[in-house]
């Protein structure tokens, strides 16, 4: 093994047990350093790729829209123990964020934070069929009696007073957000300002409703419709 | 015999946190873009999943469905990538990173071109031989040890013997 396929070797796989390698390492000192060093690197490279958040739930929501999508195929019975698990999977998640989320002031800094934190679902272009769509209302205690035709993305998602009814509808200057937070009770309409997004949040029997698009936005068109297609008593 | 809807939450349980590691770094640290691939991976490994036959391939399998997700996307969005601001990807990693030497490290990965990067990260993240490397992205396990070699000395000489030097900082 010549200088340059040792050094080559010492640096792209240090740990290697080939007997060969190993042979060559114990004879030539400056490799042995060289492979020492690249350990080492390979230690530092390891810890720093591994300083990553990991999203709370995200499991949750992989098995969710898994969920959703099967639930397109006619053999959707078979896939009824998914729903559950995802369930209680955002539940668990719910709980967890629930100790380590910040309390938010005001229910337009939480739904802004959200939709920030989720800003990818608005590209999404996901069909949802009405079966999925009646049973993530259920999961939050209200009822769809409507068609919501501009709907191109919803989920459950965790939040620090339990699931947040996240859909994405088409609006006029883009994506709209709808959060429906069950457990969030507010007293009358409330506007949410921000530099990119305006939005209103509005009071239902037992939660608010928060609809947040681009600046300029009607977002009352919106909230219309959404108010037409869901029953916020059931 | 496990059902498809257990193997596949198994799937998820066991590799999403690895799965989402390894598209953070190929996403430049975009938090949101990463989540979304891992998604759709994902989705896609739902829709095939009677092709893994062996579960001990899950990981290799997975990061491959991934791997192509992401070039996907890249094909799709490539101008979103165009002038990415490196400074400001580390700025933001600072705040997590504390020490300059592990900044360093991070800016110095991130600005690895993506034919070194992605062997790096199959390494570290995914634990893959280089073998393995090679399977995955379908190269010759030579090219993989160039690759490697070559992303490891660029490591070194831009974050500089102060910071990676096993004498000064963990002797």
């Amino acid at each position: 093994m010549d200088d340059l396929e040792l050094l080559r070797r010492c640096y792209a796989e240090p740990n290697n047990a080939d007997s060969e390698f190993r042979a060559a390492l114990a004879t030539r000192p400056g490799a042995a350093r060289a492979a020492t060093q690249a350990q080492q690197l390979d230690r530092d490279i390891s810890k720093v790729l591994a300083e990553v958040e990991y999203p709370a739930g995200l499991e949750g929501r992989i098995i969710l829209r898994a969920d959703l999508r099967a639930a397109r195929r006619p053999s959707i019975s078979r896939l009824l123990p998914l729903s559950l698990v995802a369930a209680i999977l955002l539940t668990l998640g719910a709980a967890l964020r629930y100790i380590s989320l910040p309390q938010y002031g005001s229910i337009g800094d939480e739904a802004v934070a959200h939709v920030y934190r989720e800003i990818a679902h608005l590209d999404h272009q996901l069909e949802v069929t009405d079966a999925s769509m009646d049973r993530l209302m259920r999961k939050v205690g209200i009822r769809r009696i409507g068609q919501l035709d501009k709907l191109r993305f919803a989920a459950l998602c965790p939040s620090g007073q339990g699931s947040i009814m996240h859909l994405v509808l088409a609006g006029e200057r883009g994506p709209v957000t709808v959060l429906y937070m069950p457990q969030r009770q507010i007293g009358a309409i409330t506007e949410i300002a921000d530099s990119r997004f305006h939005g209103r949040a509005y009071p239902k029997t037992h939660g608010s409703l928060a609809v947040i698009g681009e600046l300029g936005e009607p977002l009352e068109r919106i909230h219309q419709l959404v108010d037409a297609a869901v029953d916020w008593r059931a | 015999m496990k059902s498809r809807t257990k193997r596949f939450e198994s799937l998820v349980h066991g590799h999403a946190p690895a799965l989402y590691r390894y598209a953070y770094w190929l996403c430049d640290g975009d938090q949101a873009s990463a989540e979304d691939i891992v998604q759709e991976s994902f989705l896609r490994a739902w829709r095939s999943l009677d092709q893994l036959t062996d579960a001990g391939a899950a990981k290799a399998w997975l990061m491959t469905i991934l791997r192509r997700e992401n070039a996907r996307r890249f094909e799709r969005k490539r101008f979103d990538y165009a002038d990415i601001d490196l400074d400001g990807i580390a700025q933001v990693h600072d705040e997590i990173a504390r020490e300059l030497d592990s900044h360093e490290l991070r800016r110095g990965i991130l600005q690895l071109e993506p034919g070194y990067r992605d062997p790096l990260l199959l390494q570290a993240i995914g634990g893959f031989s280089c073998a393995e490397i090679a399977q995955i992205m379908d190269l010759g396990q030579g090219a993989v040890m160039t690759r490697l070699f070559r992303a490891k000395k660029m490591l070194l000489d831009k974050v500089g013997s102060a910071a990676v030097n096993t004498g000064s900082r963990h002797g």
